[in-house]
């Protein structure tokens, strides 16, 4: 009995977190984190190709069309590169053994405010 | 194992024989939780940074039978000699795994001792599943300043949780119940 309770507990607060993330409008500005905590503010409007310094070796991440992507890392499963590209604000990557992470900034900062 | 636990388990007593029983004991049990912990990292993974936790099956039953220290014991046996097999030491990996593995035992040794009704073998594993999967969201977003991307984590991982504690608390209850190991008590 008090087990049900518990797992309906968890259940139910699990559920409520799902959806607890913000909203997907297209992003403008990309951020990246190096192992040293180092942020880096590119336009993804800019195609480019950053090498950043991880705790292993360098991740590639390619900005193209408006959305970035993990293109190589040399961490061991790969994940951050099967992520594929993000373009939306609040999308992110991330390269847990490497150290890198990656996400997408909102439109501008005063989206909305001018008629 | 299944022959050799409960002739372990029974001897209870004081002095230099039943200290080396129990010596043996945890060697036996830290061995099998650390073989079982490498397999599982050589298994591909089923969801991007998840896993079963299989070796917690062996946490849990250490936990039951032999106690909060025992435990204690075999998981920073399996933490420290399992990452080392793995050449992990020096990634943030071993980081997660031993602040989860920590948090997770801590949160069960709290729940099996403290609260009023108790809750079974497999109410326990799920307790501790759940905080470790919280426990590492947490170390995630701290990481990399990305709280953002930690909200979006948490109740999946949560869900995770729930599950793979379940699966491992049917394992552990079924080891304990063949072994019978519940009827020594904790001598550890």
């Amino acid at each position: 009995m008090a087990d049900l309770v518990t797992a309906a507990l968890i259940c139910l607060l699990g559920v409520l977190l799902l959806g607890w993330s913000g909203p997907r409008a297209p992003g403008r500005t990309l951020l990246v984190r190096d192992r040293s905590g180092h942020v880096l503010r590119v336009e993804l409007a800019q195609p480019r190709t950053l090498r950043v310094e991880g705790l292993d070796g360098e991740t590639i991440v390619e900005i193209a069309g408006g959305a970035a992507r993990f293109v190589s890392s040399p961490c061991p499963h790969k994940t951050c590169v099967a992520r594929g590209a993000i373009s939306r604000s609040g999308e992110w990557i991330a390269c847990v053994p490497n150290g890198v992470f990656a996400t997408v900034k909102g439109e501008t900062e005063y989206d909305g405010v001018t008629p | 194992m299944t022959a050799s636990l409960p002739e372990a388990a029974r001897v209870t007593g004081r002095g230099p024989a039943s200290r080396a029983v129990g010596v043996a004991r945890l060697g036996v049990l830290a061995a099998c939780a650390v073989a079982v912990y490498v397999f599982e990292a050589l298994l591909p993974m089923p969801v991007p940074w998840a896993r079963v936790g299989l070796s917690n099956v062996v946490i849990v039953v250490c936990l039951f039978a032999y106690g909060f220290e025992s435990a204690l014991i075999v998981n920073l046996v399996r933490i420290v000699v399992g990452n080392l097999l793995l050449g992990l030491v020096a990634s943030p990996a071993f980081l997660f795994s031993a602040a989860g593995s920590t948090t997770a035992l801590l949160a069960m040794g709290v729940v099996r001792w403290k609260m009023v009704p108790p809750l079974s073998v497999v109410g326990t594993s799920i307790v501790g599943a759940v905080a470790n999967n919280a426990v590492q969201v947490w170390i995630f977003s701290a990481m990399f300043s990305a709280s953002a991307a930690g909200a979006g984590l948490i109740g999946v991982f949560i869900l995770l949780g729930l599950g793979v504690g379940s699966l491992t608390g049917v394992l552990a209850a079924r080891v304990i119940d063949k072994v019978g190991l519940a009827r020594y008590g904790s001598v550890g």
